[in-house]
């Protein structure tokens, strides 16, 4: 009929590649979803492997094992994000508490901490963008100021830490004297902002529909803080030099840092076990990630408290303590991953009235 | 704002014919999902996403007198008074409408994704060679011409009915009641006395259990506890300030 009505297009059309069946040389495309741009056809929903039900699921109904809820569409950006701004924040917050001790000793400690915050932003704000479907409209985010939206209120904490950031490095730089380290507007404030950055990327996670974040959105908060500082703590044993107060003040907020950190996620752990939600923890390569954080994590402390003040033993607990840090990130976003995957997270906890 | 509208998907009357998927991938002139065989059953669609905003399920039970029976339900996005997509988005993208649908703005979203983990029912979904999340729209272009969605125009059965949000209430109240007098004693109303989203404004009427068809019990709009989740920052915030000044005024002493 196409032919009939316009011979010439038998040739001259394209091929219908893009997965609609409608011809744009002679049809209009008005329609709501003309716009989705195609490059491959669509998998419609391809079925993720995880999805297969655990060997012990307890028994529901569910729709051949379908997923209900969709699974974070982020790439590994996000949770590496989750680690440079987590870090920033804590340098920042740690940074301030050095200019409030006005400890002449601790400057050198403080310029690293502002480098590290600032890095952190930088790097953090680009990972994020590189994230976006669309990355040139990243300035969408600054559009509104929205209350109910983590991701947006994030966005504003992360600019005000970044140019708080950026005010405290110029004021330190700026300060030839090289002599006590002084509370600046740029430094508090950062601290502020940064207290909040390694902070919200928790309400982020638990603000949402995937059964595993949401059972412990009240957990992810703390933990992600204590996550930050052992970050921090591992970035520093691996940065500073071992001297005097600066290796007593590495050591000192390494260390609990990092007993915090194993303390929040056991925790966390415990409470996904209440809610029933814990199978991502349990089996699978979640699982697998989280069980090595953790034992990372341990090292890292032995590493950490093991006495004497030797450069490898800094080392050793700095490189264990970094990957500790960066694998609960990854773990905790592939755990999400997998309980989306699983209807029975979705279903038993909303029937038990969680 | 007009009368708020909606959706009344009677899954007692769906034949399992798809005309709701396919009037709607024409109508909004949607690519195809890759003509996938799934193998469990007549349902090859799977799942709504970017581009599939209706989706016939197709759930197998076993019949009371022996044998199994077809229990078919045309899924679409719900379009929620408390909308999880809405109250996540960081832009601004997703609105209300002047319908009372759930509105996404494909010249503002910048594709952040964190309307997919938002949703409660797993409805919106994004292209990744489009960039941006897409769903349902309640034909949205068809409403300011004064026309009803396309699948419920399309539906040959009137399984999907359109109209004002209290009269499709009371109307399902009415079917659910015939249900149960023809002996159907597992009829029951989806959607309409739901606390956890401020009720649906796509309405079903469901002969089984809501996990049978895929979809939540009860569900509840993520954004509900966020009060107390930003609660726990403030502490971790605190903690994370109480760490830094401690660490410095401990070690205070020594050289």
């Amino acid at each position: 009929m196409r032919a009939m009505n316009h011979p010439e297009l038998e040739t001259l059309a394209p091929p219908l590649g893009d997965g609609r069946n409608f011809d744009r040389t002679i049809a209009e495309d008005h329609g709501e979803g003309a716009a989705i741009a195609v490059r491959a056809p669509d998998v419609a929903w391809p079925i993720p492997a995880e999805a297969r039900p655990a060997p012990d699921a307890a028994p529901s109904e569910t729709y051949y094992d379908l997923p209900v809820v969709k699974a974070a569409p982020w790439k590994w950006y996000v949770p590496a994000y989750f680690h440079a701004g987590g870090v920033a924040g804590a340098a920042a917050s740690l940074a301030g508490a050095i200019q409030l001790s006005r400890d002449p000793r601790l400057r050198a400690l403080e310029g690293r901490l502002h480098w590290l915050a600032v890095l952190g932003e930088a790097a953090g704000g680009a990972l994020l963008i590189a994230d976006l479907g669309r990355p040139s409209r990243f300035h969408h985010m600054m559009r509104v100021l929205r209350p109910s939206s983590p991701m947006n209120l994030g966005t504003w904490i992360l600019s005000a830490a970044g140019t708080t950031g950026a005010l405290a490095l110029v004021s330190h730089l700026r300060s030839r004297d090289h002599g006590a380290p002084r509370a600046t507007l740029g430094g508090i404030g950062g601290a502020i902002a940064g207290t909040l950055l390694s902070t919200y990327t928790g309400v982020l996670l638990g603000n949402t529909a995937i059964p595993v974040w949401h059972a412990t959105r009240r957990r992810l908060p703390p933990w992600f803080a204590a996550l930050s500082a052992a970050g921090l703590g591992a970035a520093l044993e691996l940065a500073a030099p071992a001297t005097g107060r600066e290796a007593r003040v590495t050591r000192v907020y390494s260390a609990v840092a990092k007993a915090a950190e194993l303390a929040g996620a056991r925790g966390l752990a415990r409470s996904a076990g209440r809610a029933g939600v814990d199978g991502p923890f349990r089996s699978g390569r979640a699982a697998r990630m989280w069980r090595a954080s953790r034992w990372l994590g341990v090292a890292s402390l032995a590493a950490t408290l093991w006495p004497g003040g030797g450069r490898t033993r800094r080392a050793i607990a700095g490189v264990l303590g970094t990957a500790a840090a960066v694998l609960s990130r990854f773990a905790i976003v592939e755990a999400g991953r997998h309980s989306a995957a699983d209807p029975r997270a979705t279903f038993l906890p909303q029937r038990a009235g969680e | 704002m007009t009368t708020p509208v909606g959706f009344l998907t009677d899954t007692t009357l769906c034949i399992g014919c798809k005309a709701c998927e396919v009037a709607c991938k024409q109508w909004n002139q949607l690519p195809d999902d890759g003509f996938h065989f799934l193998g469990m059953s007549y349902d090859n669609t799977a799942a709504l996403g970017a581009s599939t905003w209706r989706h016939v399920s197709f759930a197998e039970r076993p019949a009371p007198g022996g044998g199994i029976t077809w229990k078919m339900m045309s899924d679409v996005c719900k379009h929620c008074e408390r909308a999880g997509c809405l109250e996540a988005c960081p832009t601004g993208a997703i609105i209300r409408t002047e319908h009372g649908s759930v509105y996404i703005q494909p010249d503002v979203c910048n594709g952040c994704g964190y309307c997919v983990p938002a949703c409660p029912f797993g409805v919106v979904a994004r292209r990744d060679d489009d960039g941006r999340a897409w769903k349902c729209t309640l034909c949205f272009d068809r409403l300011q011409g004064q026309l009803e969605p396309a699948c419920a125009k399309a539906c040959p059965t009137d399984s999907i009915q359109f109209g004002p949000l209290d009269e499709l209430r009371a109307r399902a109240e009415a079917r659910v009641d015939e249900l149960h007098a023809r002996g159907v004693t597992g009829a029951r109303r989806y959607g309409d006395h739901q606390p956890g989203t401020g009720g649906l404004h796509a309405l079903f009427v469901l002969t089984d259990e809501p996990e049978v068809y895929n979809l939540p019990p009860a569900p509840v709009v993520p954004t509900a506890g966020v009060g107390r989740s930003w609660l726990s920052a403030a502490a971790g915030a605190l903690g994370l300030a109480a760490l830094a000044i401690g660490s410095v005024i401990f070690t205070r002493g020594g050289a």
